[in-house]
């Protein structure tokens, strides 16, 4: 009597549960630009992303898109800080990421900016940059148009920001014997739970790989360049506090 | 009788290094305490910069908005008494700890949230105002702060939870109270101030 209470309360409450999860999923970005919605060709998605990929190799700084359909009723804030807090878009210390959101059928997009660039693509730039050079395509169903003028502003704003830091700063020899130190560091400390981790992901399986992938209408297959060129990509470990502009076409 | 010293010896060191364990754990912990609740002051920080940010932002906006619609008076009298009220509290450190005057604090804040988006509302009305590029950009600084608020907002409540946690399960618990680390408060979502101002065009 009372274990069969117990389980239709626990039934409930995971009822319960699957209800309040009703805000999307956040992805987990493997590519600079991230389309569910299939508004960009192949060539639009290729050229988006080498010009991004140009810029970050340039100044470190991190600039990514993504373009879902619907985000069924939450915010566009809370939406797009999720997912700049769950990809850490930008190299840490310096958090100097930029987040470009578009939703598509709600007709909103938005630009989060990184905690490092606050400075110089400020709120209303940003907002300008919404409202001028992307906002007049996006109304025209140009996506590309439209994240391609957006992108070069966004570029032709943040580019005093950052560069790169030049490369062995430290002397070879001492970086060389920190980095053995290190690895064995970690073959000590990390192979344990290494292996442990390794059992629990190969016990659940496939819902760990799939769980950037099967979200929104797009679904697995759709998102452009899955098996792309500069696959592997991420964000460098940045931190947003909620700067930029939402716009709306 | 040598027998009875050696055993004498060994029970207290035994001892010894029994407390010393016991007083070691107890540091360690206290220490891991300490360390989130400087967790939860840096978090409040960044709360206390965002609303300070708007608070400056203000007098430039309401100075503006009362060029093209003066005649919106009661609107932006709101506004100015809402700062006003907020200019009043004296924000101490010890906030945190004053569940009473945090309520006050996050009171007067909202009081200005609404007041603020009562007046960006209104300004809708006014096509001249609304393509003023002075009046453009305190819009969009306005509602980026708003957005920076109730991100941080979020940061502090998830720092305290933590915090709070830490210091009420069980041995924790023991330290924290005897070294008077006492819960800290929330903010409470409230209808209005956690969206920022939104305006349509």
């Amino acid at each position: 009597m009372n274990l069969a209470r117990l389980v239709i309360a626990s039934g409930a409450a995971l009822l319960c549960l699957t209800a309040a999860q009703a805000q999307p999923e956040v992805p987990t970005l493997q590519q600079r630009v991230t389309d569910f919605t299939n508004s960009l060709t192949f060539t639009e998605w290729r050229s988006l992303e080498s010009r991004l990929q140009r810029f970050e190799d340039s100044t470190s700084t991190q600039i990514a898109i993504l373009l879902v359909s619907s985000l069924q009723g939450e915010s566009i804030e809370d939406f797009s800080m999720r997912v700049f807090e769950k990809n850490k878009i930008g190299q840490q210390q310096k958090d100097n990421g930029v987040l470009v959101v578009v939703v598509k059928d709600d007709r909103i997009a938005r630009i989060d900016v990184g905690y490092g660039l606050e400075g110089v693509l400020t709120d209303a730039a940003t907002s300008q940059i919404i409202e001028r050079d992307m906002e007049p395509y996006f109304r025209a169903d140009n996506f590309y148009a439209g994240l391609s003028s957006g992108v070069s502003s966004i570029i032709a704003v943040a580019e005093g920001g950052y560069r790169v830091e030049s490369a062995g700063k430290t002397a070879p020899l001492v970086s060389g014997i920190m980095l053995v130190f290190f690895i064995v560091f970690m073959l000590v400390f990390f192979m344990p739970m290494l292996a442990a981790r390794r059992r629990y992901l190969i016990r659940s399986g496939g819902w760990m790989y799939n769980s950037g992938w099967g979200w929104g209408s797009g679904g697995f297959g759709s998102s452009r360049g899955s098996g792309g060129s500069s696959g592997g990509w991420s964000g460098g470990g940045g931190m947003a506090g909620g700067g930029g502009a939402t716009g709306r076409w | 009788m040598n027998r009875t010293v050696v055993i004498v010896v060994a029970v207290l060191a035994g001892l010894g290094l029994i407390t010393l364990l016991f007083v070691g754990w107890g540091i360690s912990l206290y220490n891991r305490i300490v360390t989130a609740d400087e967790g939860v002051k840096s978090a409040w920080s960044q709360v206390e910069n965002q609303y300070q940010r708007r608070f400056d932002l203000i007098p430039n906006l309401v100075e503006t908005v009362k060029g093209f619609a003066n005649q919106e008076r009661e609107v932006l009298q709101t506004v100015t008494e809402a700062r006003a009220r907020v200019g009043q509290l004296t924000v101490t450190p010890g906030i945190l700890n004053d569940p009473n005057a945090f309520a006050n604090f996050q009171q007067a804040q909202d009081g200005l949230s609404s007041a603020l988006s009562r007046l960006l509302a209104v300004a809708e009305n006014y096509p001249t105002l609304r393509s003023n590029e002075n009046f453009l950009t305190l819009q969009s600084q306005l509602e980026g702060t708003e957005n920076r608020i109730s991100v941080e907002r979020r940061r502090f409540n998830e720092t305290v939870q933590s915090y709070n946690t830490m210091i009420r399960r069980f041995p924790a618990s023991f330290v924290s109270s005897m070294t008077g680390f006492a819960e800290k408060a929330y903010f409470v979502a409230t209808a209005g101030a956690e969206q920022p101002p939104k305006v349509t065009f």
